[in-house]
């Protein structure tokens, strides 16, 4: 069930650094390959941006709550190619029973051709919520 | 009509393992993508919820489950990727990666079911991904 408004953030300017790209596909693991596409994950380290995180913060203010990472996905229109820069919109939805947050985020080439969607849901959860729950 | 032969509808993909990760791998994975939610990082705040050790990133999990795919069949592109955090893997665990072709053809693209089995018996991560053939849009 979804409470109160949509947050709106953006657009804001990302981008698919080489050196930074080349560092997640080593720490990730991934083959190095010759045809310029970032790895379909690699938008995670845009959802870490601090307008992200600062309004995720604002959420939980004054709660002894956690966010938890509880699912992600990518969908995409085409590719995003390393060393090009993108524009993404963020809508951050709240959902009640049970409590979450949604982040939904567009990616557009400057062009403003769509490459991407992004759903994040972090579910938040009371701290003695999660303790019982660990427990169990 | 390409000639690209596409996986069989049930074919699994080598089971990958992973890991263990340490507390190095769990620091450089928060530098690189900016997660650095203390959570994953700080023993304390790990067992003030009742964890035995800080989870592993599960973005770094869904991210290696993509790098699978990609090792599996580097000829397909990914159009989607999306994954469902089950149970935390904690730092230190053996994780291991699998998959499964539900769908495969040429007009619908290739849907494998994906899973992370860290120490728990349950999956820490439930995933799903289409793959597409180069230049089929969706």
């Amino acid at each position: 069930m979804a409470c109160s408004a949509p947050v709106r953030l953006g657009p804001f300017r990302v981008a698919v650094e080489q050196e930074r790209e080349a560092a997640f596909r080593r720490e990730i693991g991934f083959a190095s390959r010759d045809d310029g596409v970032a790895p379909a994950s690699f938008p995670a380290v845009w959802l870490c941006s601090p307008e992200i995180h600062a309004i995720i913060s604002r959420e939980l203010e004054g709660e002894d709550a956690i966010p938890i990472h509880e699912s992600q996905s990518f969908s995409y229109v085409g590719p995003l190619m390393v060393g090009e820069s993108y524009e993404m919109s963020v809508v951050l939805r709240r959902e009640q029973t049970p409590r979450r947050l949604i982040v939904d985020a567009m990616v557009a080439t400057l062009a403003g051709e769509p490459r991407l969607q992004i759903e994040t849901m972090l579910r938040i959860v009371p701290r003695s919520a999660v303790e019982k729950e660990v427990a169990e | 009509m390409s000639s690209v032969a596409l996986p069989a509808v049930g074919e699994r993909l080598p089971d990958t393992p992973i890991g263990p990760f340490d507390a190095d791998a769990l620091s450089r994975y928060a530098a690189i993508s900016g997660d650095d939610n203390p959570l994953h990082l700080d023993d304390a705040l790990a067992t003030s919820i009742g964890l035995g050790a800080p989870p592993v990133h599960g973005m770094r999990l869904l991210a290696a489950l993509e790098a699978m795919l990609a090792a599996w069949r580097p000829d397909l592109v990914i159009a989607s990727l999306a994954g469902k955090f089950v149970q935390p893997v904690l730092r230190g665990e053996k994780v291991v990666l699998s998959g499964r072709v539900l769908r495969s053809s040429s007009e619908e693209g290739v849907f494998v079911r994906l899973f992370a089995h860290g120490a728990a018996r349950v999956p820490a991560i439930i995933g799903e991904a289409l793959l597409r053939l180069p230049g089929k849009s969706a």
